[in-house]
């Protein structure tokens, strides 16, 4: 394979910061560590309804205060200025004739929510938590400490109840807790007798977090409902309406069957058996795992002896690099096989025996660079189909990229500040780390050895002594001994065990029962085989502390930054960088056998290849080559009762107008944009596409122009479900389906958007104001207003898509407007109400795009990472080659990513550690050279920098910024 | 519908959350006093009960009670074991505050007392003495159905006497 021509560019890699050692304060320790109580019998669930304007302040809520199951009391509770008198005096008839209790809100407050709740330890219970407790706060504020980055809102004006502080953790998920109550917590004789009291956190649980931890899936309350099947369903209503009996009963719905979900959900959840972890904290899919491995006994790595050193968890991070994601064959129709990797990091965690590092009492480390090269020099891809094989890859080598085809994470797009990572060629002159997997890829890929320096090879410890077997689901046949068993072989090998018991199943309550279980083994498995090993938490900060990171090079360097990383309990990122390299290997032996094959590929997505059909191949042939692709990895298959390692997706085969599929492969056909972005569909009898799946990527912000019954009849009815196989809304699908039509008639760059019926809408997205940078928007909006009336945290907005700042023939210092809007699910409805979110003043909604104009070049978004991407390129794509600048190091990417999305790119988002002390030290060595061969005067005239700042730069006492040595280029400083 | 809280429910929460467990037991050898309202400490594993502490402090674990409240009747004490004073004790945070205390001496409030004393008795001894008994007997019951099936009592031989 021939290398492009280089191309001088700055790449970045993970770095690991460790945290400045806690001052010790010399004082007494006051807490008591690692004890919690559980809450009490108690619950109270709770939802409001609000008003449908900015402001969405609450007009009228539900609760239920139950102890276990039997309900004490039921009522309602009202805002007195949100209510008109007909609306009050509706409602108390109707609290009057339910039985129930009515209260205004502050009532509710102080009586029930703190007066009967809070006193008693109960659960309190909602779908969605933090909107409906910002609707009943009384004020808020930023959150500080352990919570900055969150909210704190004072609930009641009574200084005996606390505030609670909500910190926003994803769009699922959200930290809630209450603080501590002013004043002295215990009595003056309790203190004398140095007895503890502790800080009443509270026991919250939002029935979406929940939801989607025990079921997998992202839910709304109705469909959750469903999916429980819970006895009583959620009821349609249409918010904002005047309040009459059919609104108040369907708010009293909602509340009723939120309480049946949560305790569907956490009878689901004990019937898991994590006796030592609180339903209470389940946050995610991670939670379950990080259970899983805390009932099983497993210390965390951190915790254990046989630590690595700070410098060698930086060479370690820096070696890490998500999933591989690309786009092979641009924007042309080929026929593919879609095949993907049984449950990808399970397996390849089975194959190179991850489980035995998750149970060691640490990890050891050896010099390997003698045996790695051997290793190298001999290995071939049939090697790499010998589980043994596999076995030896625990190694992280140091590499002199020479157009090895390695991973390479780096801004492409010019236009942009992100960073994407790219399998491309890449030279450097400065060593770099990368895990045997990726160096072995390369091999694979272009034929040659890359030059190992050094290598390391990693040893689990031995085994932790304090493990214990558990049952999965409580069943003793599904017995698990983490000390005996792969933990991940056994759930995949169990869990098809228990679904093929799902399939027999004569009663539906067995049957149901079972496919729980099933899915709880899946999450379980993939919770605790890669994630959590990763888990770094951006903590932000007051003020810049210095923070000490290490790069590549494994030394430390000093920076000041405002936030700071923290390793979530489980982190083991050895594990993580050694996963996800060996799933990069499997695509990369993917991409070889293809070669191999005399075939192609249209797309990888992390566990998923598009084997495509060269142009001049029969059909037949092509199937039994991408089979022979397929069988090949059948050797390496860990499991015992499970088959198809690399196996095809339902989307390859007819389908049976059941809504199932047949036996019969029906030939697909592959249309793929850019990494992320594509559709696969079969051709009708008449040519027409039957869309089979399709990307979401780029199109879930933006909210939907039009409903399933609006959608045009030209178009195609969905031939297999939208949700669960398709992947997309209604209308996304009819997007593809226009682009698929497009290219199918020949003329893929005029896709033809006429028809669907929303499109000549402004574009739309929803957004809530999750941070308190992101509410802070509208100051200036609620500047003067009353509590009630400004925009609050957690409330739902719709933003608007403004024109560029030449297609609105603006000047150049003044910007488009920033339209926001009260949320709607009708973008003109909203419309009528959009502000611009710095100026207050109303926007024009001429200055807005259209979806047409949103989406105009959807279908020709370029791929910037490889060459051959941009907008109007169609076929192969060709690795680009890289030669590195400079290393620039790095924190947790996709850092605040929604915050990012909503607010536009913000390099601040990303926590950048910069280049390391050595690397600096030698910038700063060329800069004090370069300046005394030409001169103070002369340096500052060519490079246009400051006479005084050139001066301190010749003396070393000016920090070498990017902007600096950007104009430094000029005179011949070279920055690598 | 309106709950009528119990503050006990408080009480006991607060207690709870000191102890750092739902299920408090005392620590000394032998004492199987599980009851949260003669608990006392703060870490789960260390809890002694009221005795046990007074025996820790080197006191004696016979108390004197006030059946109607030391306000009201300083000099009528009745000798009871520490656990049992507090037992008996702990009803009276439910007094009305001007019963407990009687400021002014009110005849009336300190026969109030007197009947509030003897009612927190006759509770407490109700309680303590058969509130355990019909949940056994019902437990009892459904094994024997089990063992014996319905009608075991026929099978069992009892007196005729014991089966009217």
């Amino acid at each position: 394979m021939t290398a492009q021509p280089k191309e001088r560019m700055p790449i970045a890699v993970r770095a690991y910061a460790a945290k400045a050692p806690r001052k010790k304060t010399g004082g007494q320790q006051w807490w008591r560590s690692g004890v919690e109580v559980k809450p009490s019998n108690f619950s109270l669930t709770f939802d409001t309804e609000t008003t449908v304007d900015a402001a969405q302040q609450l007009r009228v809520g539900a609760y239920q205060f139950r102890e276990r199951t039997s309900l004490l009391e039921e009522g309602f509770f009202y805002d007195p200025e949100s209510l008109s008198a007909a609306e009050l005096a509706t409602l108390r008839r109707y609290a009057t004739e339910c039985e129930c209790v009515l209260r205004t809100r502050s009532e509710f407050i102080d009586d029930v929510f703190f007066g009967l709740a809070f006193q008693r330890n109960a659960a309190f219970v909602g779908f969605n938590l933090p909107f409906d407790i910002s609707r009943i706060a009384e004020g808020h504020d930023s959150a500080r400490r352990n919570m900055r980055g969150g909210f704190t809102f004072k609930m009641s004006g009574d200084p005996q109840w606390p505030r609670l502080q909500v910190k926003h953790l994803s769009r699922t998920a959200a930290l809630i807790r209450f603080a501590g109550v002013e004043g002295q917590r215990a009595k003056r004789s309790a203190r004398k007798k140095k007895r503890y009291v502790p800080v009443r956190r509270g026991f919250f649980c939002d029935v979406r977090s929940l939801g989607r931890a025990v079921t997998g899936r992202p839910d709304s309350l109705k469909s959750l409902a469903d999916l429980l099947e819970t006895e009583h369903r959620k009821l349609d209503g249409d918010h904002g309406q005047e309040l009459d009996d059919e609104y108040l009963m369907y708010l009293r719905g909602d509340v009723q069957v939120t309480w049946e979900c949560f305790d569907v959900l956490r009878e689901r959840y004990e019937g898991y058996q994590l006796r030592q972890t609180s339903v209470f904290h389940i946050l995610s899919e991670a939670s379950v795992g990080k259970a899983c491995l805390k009932e099983m006994g497993v210390r965390p790595w951190r915790e254990c002896s046989g630590q690595m050193t700070p410098g060698q968890l930086g060479v370690v991070m820096s070696t890490y690099y998500g999933g591989r994601s690309e786009v092979h064959i641009r924007r042309e129709v080929r026929q593919v096989l879609y095949c993907d990797f049984l449950s990808m990091y399970p397996t390849v965690s089975a194959l190179m025996s991850f489980w035995r590092f998750t149970i060691a009492e640490g990890v050891s480390r050896r010099d390997a660079t003698a045996e790695t090269r051997t290793f190298l020099d001999a290995v071939t891809l049939d090697d790499l189909a010998r589980p043994e094989a596999w076995l030896q890859l625990a190694v992280l080598c140091q590499v002199g990229p020479d157009e090895d085809i390695l991973p390479v994470r780096a801004a492409y797009d010019e236009g942009s500040q992100g960073l994407s990572i790219g399998l491309n060629h890449l030279t450097s002159r400065q060593p770099l780390w990368y895990t045997l997997a990726d160096v072995v890829t390369s091999k694979l890929l272009t034929g040659r050895v890359p030059r190992i320096r050094r290598a390391w090879r990693f040893l689990p410890g031995p085994i932790q002594s304090c493990l214990q077997p558990i049952d999965i689901l409580g069943n003793p046949d599904y017995r698990t001994d983490p000390a005996a068993d792969d933990f991940y072989r056994r759930n995949v090998d169990l869990r098809s065990e228990v679904k093929r018991a799902a399939r027999r199943a004569t009663d539906e309550q067995t049957r149901r029962k079972l496919n729980a279980g099933q899915q709880a083994m899946k999450i379980a498995v993939n919770a605790t085989c890669y994630g959590i090993f990763v888990e770094l938490n951006v903590q932000e900060r007051a003020k810049q502390a210095e923070v000490t990171f290490y790069g590549s090079d494994g030394m430390g360097t000093e920076v000041h930054l405002a936030s700071v990383e923290e390793e979530g309990r489980y982190f083991h990122p050895l594990i993580a960088t050694l996963t996800t390299g060996g799933a990069r290997l499997m695509l990369g032996m993917a991409e070889a056998l293809t070669e191999r094959e005399g075939i192609s590929w249209a797309l990888c997505d992390t566990d998923s290849m598009a084997l495509a059909r060269p142009v001049e191949m029969e059909q037949a042939e092509f199937i039994a080559r991408a089979r022979r692709v397929q069988e090949w990895f059948e050797q390496l298959n860990p499991y015992e009762r499970q088959r198809g390692l690399f196996k095809l997706e339902d989307a390859n085969f007819g389908l049976d107008g059941k809504g199932g599929v047949t036996d019969e492969l029906e030939p697909l056909y592959c249309l793929a944009v850019s990494a992320k972005r594509y559709v696969l569909f079969n051709v009708d009898a008449d040519g027409r596409p039957v869309l089979r799946k399709a990307s979401g990527h780029g199109l879930g912000h933006l909210s939907a122009p039009y409903g399933p019954d609006d959608a045009p009849v030209s178009i195609l009815e969905p031939q297999v479900d939208l949700r669960d196989d398709l992947g997309v809304e209604r209308w996304q699908y009819d997007l593809w389906y226009r682009i698929a039509q497009a290219a199918l008639e020949g003329h893929p760059q005029q896709v033809d958007f006429d028809g669907l019926p929303g499109f000549e809408k402004k574009a739309m997205s929803r957004y809530a104001a999750t941070t308190p940078r992101l509410a802070r928007w509208f100051k200036s909006h609620n500047d003067g207003r009353p509590y009630r009336e400004q925009v609050r945290p957690f409330g739902f907005l719709n933003a608007f898509l403004a024109k560029s700042r030449g297609q609105l023939g603006l000047p150049a210092d003044s910007e488009p407007p920033r339209a926001v809007a009260p949320y709607d699910h009708d973008p003109a409805e909203s419309l009528r109400y959009c502000f611009d979110r710095e100026t207050c003043e109303s926007v024009d909604p001429e200055q807005l795009k259209s979806y047409r104009q949103a989406l105009a070049q959807y279908h020709l978004h370029p791929e910037a990472k490889f060459l051959g991407g941009d907008y109007v390129d169609t076929g192969e794509l060709q690795r680009r080659h890289m030669e590195v600048a400079y290393v620039e190091h790095i924190g947790k990417e996709a850092n605040r990513w929604e915050e990012q999305f909503h607010l536009g790119e913000d390099p601040q988002a990303q926590v950048v550690y910069g280049r390391s002390g050595r690397q600096e030290a030698r910038f700063a060595r060329e800069v004090r050279g370069t300046i005394r061969r030409l001169g103070v005067r002369r340096t500052a005239r060519e490079t246009g920098l400051s006479l005084g700042l050139v001066s301190q730069l010749s003396r070393g006492k000016a920090p070498l910024t990017a902007r600096t040595l950007c104009a430094l280029r000029c005179v011949g400083v070279e920055s690598d | 519908m309106r709950y009528e809280p119990n503050d006990e429910d408080r009480r006991r929460e607060r207690a709870y959350e000191g102890f750092g467990t739902r299920e408090p037991r005392c620590s000394a050898p032998g004492c199987s006093e599980t009851d949260w309202r003669l608990l006392t400490g703060s870490e789960p594993d260390e809890l002694l009960c009221y005795e046990h502490l007074l025996m820790a402090q080197g006191r004696s674990p016979v108390e004197l009670q006030h059946p109607a409240g030391r306000h009201n009747d300083p000099e009528f004490t009745v000798p009871f074991l520490g656990n049992l004073h507090r037992l008996m004790d702990e009803p009276k945070r439910d007094w009305p505050e001007r019963t407990l205390r009687n400021p002014d001496g009110s005849p009336m409030l300190r026969a109030a007392a007197c009947v509030r004393g003897v009612l927190d008795w006759l509770r407490l001894i109700i309680d303590r003495m058969l509130s355990w008994v019909p949940p056994l007997l019902e437990a009892v019951d459904e094994r024997l159905t089990e063992l014996s099936g319905p009608g075991w009592w026929r099978t069992l031989g009892l007196p005729e006497a014991m089966l009217q």
